[in-house]
């Protein structure tokens, strides 16, 4: 029920962010911090410890996730607010862009089993 | 002047014709607008702006909804798709002499809504479909450079119609940037330090489903029959139809059954009853033909028993278990009608009266 009130509420508040995201704020590498859900946040679990996402200028990626290293590339749709990130072999992954800073990035996956939770990482740098 | 009075009596007569002709045959949708905002994007190579826009689409609106007020309306674009578009990319990409001019024809743009299960739960889905034609004048012809068909979508609460309808305008725009950066990046004339390997274009081009799947909700009962039991069941299933791959319907269901003839006297009771809820491990259609589908399932029965001792005593027996069923929907009639269907089905319980099951089921039902 818990889950339910979270999933109903996190997708109802998914629209209302309306800040205009500038790719130059994106060029740098970003750490995972933690994640969030309309409660609380949450550490990330060890495995996820030391996870990044490097966005370059040239438009490429490296991205280690769950210990494991990823590259490809991304591009930044700003009327969608939403990155767009393709690596070989894979389908292209959207990561929804909640809040972006210098220092700051919080953002959400288009996928059905993390669609709920915020992810938030801070610059490395 | 006796004229003119005739004239005037018909008047009346005449405009009451009018409505009831007008209400009788007039069309039942009304019209919305969106507007498309005005916001710029990262445009990586410039050397070229939008000379014109041309709407090829038979149907020049966006849709036909139901708005939050729940009636039916077609939704347009605010000044037109053709002057939309051109506005919209011109802020980004303004038209300068040294430029090339690049002309656009709109071959598919519409918004959609549709429901999907997602994890245990139903959502809501939205969609903006576009296919745009990017084009060069070379000399009196115009011809098409690339071309690309792209999705918007985007899921929602349940609860959240308002905010799906509300961004309807955005999908529209983040797909119109899409496909921009889509054609820049595979524009022979952009500067090739701009040049990324993202919008390579796919085998067989950009090529997308252009409709989110139609949602079916289907409201049944089942009468069951088995070795030990039989009884009825209520059940509810949504799922978004799909003519190709497994479709994963959101079913909850609800059964009451009590012991066959002689079933309970066997095993020392006067009656057992029992009511079951049956969450699913896995619950699959596949469409046949329109229309048809199979279905496959693996559930866990959970409820409790409600045994009648023959010496007048009453007990509860607390079920679990494991069921799987096979079985057929018919759905003749896609917007509103009658399912019919059959099931059969097997399970293993820590029932009082039986381990292991198997039955019949028959299900009728309305879809709407």
């Amino acid at each position: 029920m818990k889950r339910l009130f979270v999933l109903s509420t996190f997708l109802i508040t998914n629209h209302l962010h309306a800040q205009k995201f500038e790719k130059e704020d994106l060029y740098r590498t970003w750490c995972l911090d933690k994640y969030s859900d309309e409660e609380a946040y949450y550490e990330p679990s060890k495995k996820e410890v030391g996870d990044y996402i490097s966005l370059k200028k040239d438009m490429t990626y490296e991205v280690k996730s769950e210990g494991e290293l990823d590259s490809g590339t991304w591009m930044l749709n700003t009327n969608g607010n939403y990155l767009e990130l393709k690596s070989k072999g894979a389908e292209a992954q959207k990561l929804y862009l909640y809040f972006l800073s210098t220092q700051s990035m919080v953002f959400t996956y288009d996928v059905d089993e993390y669609r709920i939770w915020e992810a938030h990482y801070v610059s490395c740098n | 002047m006796c004229r003119v009075t005739k004239s005037f009596k018909m008047k009346p007569l005449f405009l009451l014709a009018s409505i009831f002709s007008f209400l009788a045959f007039a069309p039942t949708f009304s019209q919305e607008i969106v507007a498309l905002r005005s916001v710029p994007f990262d445009v990586p190579s410039k050397k070229i702006y939008i000379a014109d826009v041309y709407d090829e689409r038979p149907n020049k609106h966006l849709g036909t909804h139901k708005n939050l007020t729940g009636d039916q309306i077609k939704l347009y674009l605010d000044k037109g798709a053709e002057q939309a578009v051109k506005n919209f990319y011109e802020i980004s990409l303004p038209q300068q002499p040294d430029k090339n001019p690049i002309f656009i024809e709109i071959k598919a743009l519409n918004v959609q809504e549709s429901k999907r299960r997602m994890n245990s739960f139903i959502a809501r889905a939205a969609r903006a479909h576009i296919e745009l034609a990017f084009l060069e004048q070379r000399g009196s012809e115009f011809v098409e450079i690339f071309s690309i068909q792209h999705n918007e979508d985007q899921v929602f609460g349940l609860y959240d119609k308002i905010g799906l309808y509300a961004t309807h305008e955005r999908r529209i725009r983040a797909a119109l940037e899409y496909c921009m950066l889509a054609f820049l990046d595979n524009y022979q004339e952009s500067e090739p330090d701009t040049l990324t390997t993202h919008f390579n274009v796919p085998k067989g081009g950009y090529r997308v489903d252009p409709r989110l799947g139609q949602w079916f909700n289907l409201v049944t009962v089942k009468g069951m029959r088995s070795t030990y039991f039989e009884g009825y069941a209520i059940s509810y299933t949504g799922f978004v139809d799909n003519k190709k791959g497994f479709i994963r319907p959101y079913e909850t269901s609800f059964e009451v059954t009590w012991a066959r003839p002689g079933v309970a006297a066997d095993n020392g009771y006067r009656d057992v009853e029992s009511f079951v809820f049956r969450p699913e491990l896995y619950f699959f259609y596949k469409r046949i033909v329109q229309g048809v589908y199979v279905s496959l399932s693996a559930n866990v029965p959970v409820g409790y028993e409600l045994l009648e001792n023959l010496d007048e005593g009453n007990s509860f027996n607390f079920v679990i278990g494991i069921g799987a069923s096979q079985g057929l929907r018919i759905i003749p009639w896609e917007r509103r009608g009658i399912v019919f269907g059959a099931d059969f089905f097997q399970q293993i319980e820590t029932s009082k009266v039986y381990r292991r099951d198997i039955g019949v089921e028959l299900v009728l039902g309305v879809n709407f």
